[in-house]
């Protein structure tokens, strides 16, 4: 696990700013799993996936979006600087 | 012009987060710590400060409340105020990127939503305080403290190009009246109001946004040339000499959800 990551507090609250909004994906939509070692949050609604940058994760839509396309296993650890 | 004015925001204030850290006006001036007094938060609360800049709200509440989150849409900012609350010994707070118009929360998540000397730097404020509300619990509470400008339409242009002027990632600073109609029309209740001045000295002030040398000529001669009426509200003093200042107009609302 990274040294610094999410809290479990936070992590219950967090979600993806733009999966949030869905109407179609259930009473809570853009739920986020911590993956890569706690150094990303993936979020399975919208496939937006957002890095983890000195135990802040950068929850911004364009930020998520860059990396939609990339598997979670080719995600880079630890997150490249902006 | 709205993402571009967030990239302008996100650009200046990652080149300025260390001065809003340090800033003495955002960590103690306007008697913000009165701000505790006007919210009475509850030790069992979860609370947001949304745009968090230097993390001073956050701070200044993080011993009152369970838990806090600060929020920013500048990474750079978010990483210096970290650093900053850690030095406090402060452990119930977290940081999390984000754009205040489109918030990374479940909806009903806090109990306090807070938003210090920010919304004036909101393309769309009318969005953030509809993302404040959704994640507010039901009898949540908002408190909301910015610039305000002049009721008069021309000196409200006035004021508000001053300040652009400083900073081009100003997008406008509202008066009461349209305040109070954001709050109503996103179905809050407004529970307390109030206006209070402050003085700017204005190199320091403009110093904290690294202005050019003739940026700082230009909001001189603003301040020499001001019509009356802007001057009634501005009451700019030593303008034209390095001790120039004016009076800074902020408001605090405090609202509650239903």
């Amino acid at each position: 696990m990274a040294d610094k990551t999410v809290s479990p507090d936070l992590l219950e609250i967090l979600r993806c700013p733009e999966a949030v909004h869905f109407t179609d994906k259930g009473d809570d939509p853009g739920r986020l799993e911590l993956v890569r070692d706690g150094n990303w949050l993936v979020c399975e609604d919208s496939g937006n996936k957002y890095p983890i940058r000195s135990g802040i994760p950068v929850m911004l839509i364009d930020e998520g979006q860059k990396w939609r396309d990339t598997a979670v296993d080719d995600l880079p650890v630890p997150p490249p600087e902006a | 012009m709205t993402d571009e004015l967030k990239a302008l925001n996100q650009e200046r204030y990652a080149r300025a987060a260390e001065n809003y850290v340090v800033s003495t006006v955002h960590a103690s001036g306007m008697g913000i710590e009165t701000l505790v007094d006007m919210v009475k938060p509850q030790s069992d609360w979860h609370m947001l400060d949304v745009a968090t800049g230097g993390g001073h709200t956050a701070l200044l509440f993080a011993p009152h409340v369970a838990q806090v989150v600060a929020s920013d849409f500048t990474p750079r900012m978010l990483q210096a105020a970290q650093g900053f609350i850690t030095e406090q010994g402060i452990k119930n707070m977290s940081f999390s990127g984000a754009d205040a118009e489109i918030l990374p929360f479940a909806s009903q998540s806090f109990d306090l939503v807070t938003c210090r000397v920010a919304a004036h730097h909101f393309p769309n404020i009318f969005a953030f305080m509809r993302e404040a509300v959704r994640v507010l619990k039901p009898n949540g509470t908002l408190l909301i403290h910015d610039h305000v400008v002049s009721d008069d339409e021309k000196v409200a242009d006035y004021v508000n190009a001053y300040e652009k002027l400083r900073d081009p990632a100003h997008a406008r600073a509202l008066p009461e009246y349209e305040w109070r109609g954001v709050f109503l029309d996103v179905g809050l209740t407004i529970q307390h109001v109030e206006q209070r001045t402050v003085k700017h000295d204005v190199l320091p002030w403009a110093k904290r946004q690294n202005c050019s040398d003739e940026t700082i000529e230009r909001l001189q001669v603003m301040l020499l040339r001001a019509p009356e009426k802007v001057r009634q509200w501005m009451q700019p003093e030593f303008a034209g000499t390095e001790h120039a200042r004016y009076t800074d107009h902020h408001i605090f609302i405090v609202g509650q959800r239903g």
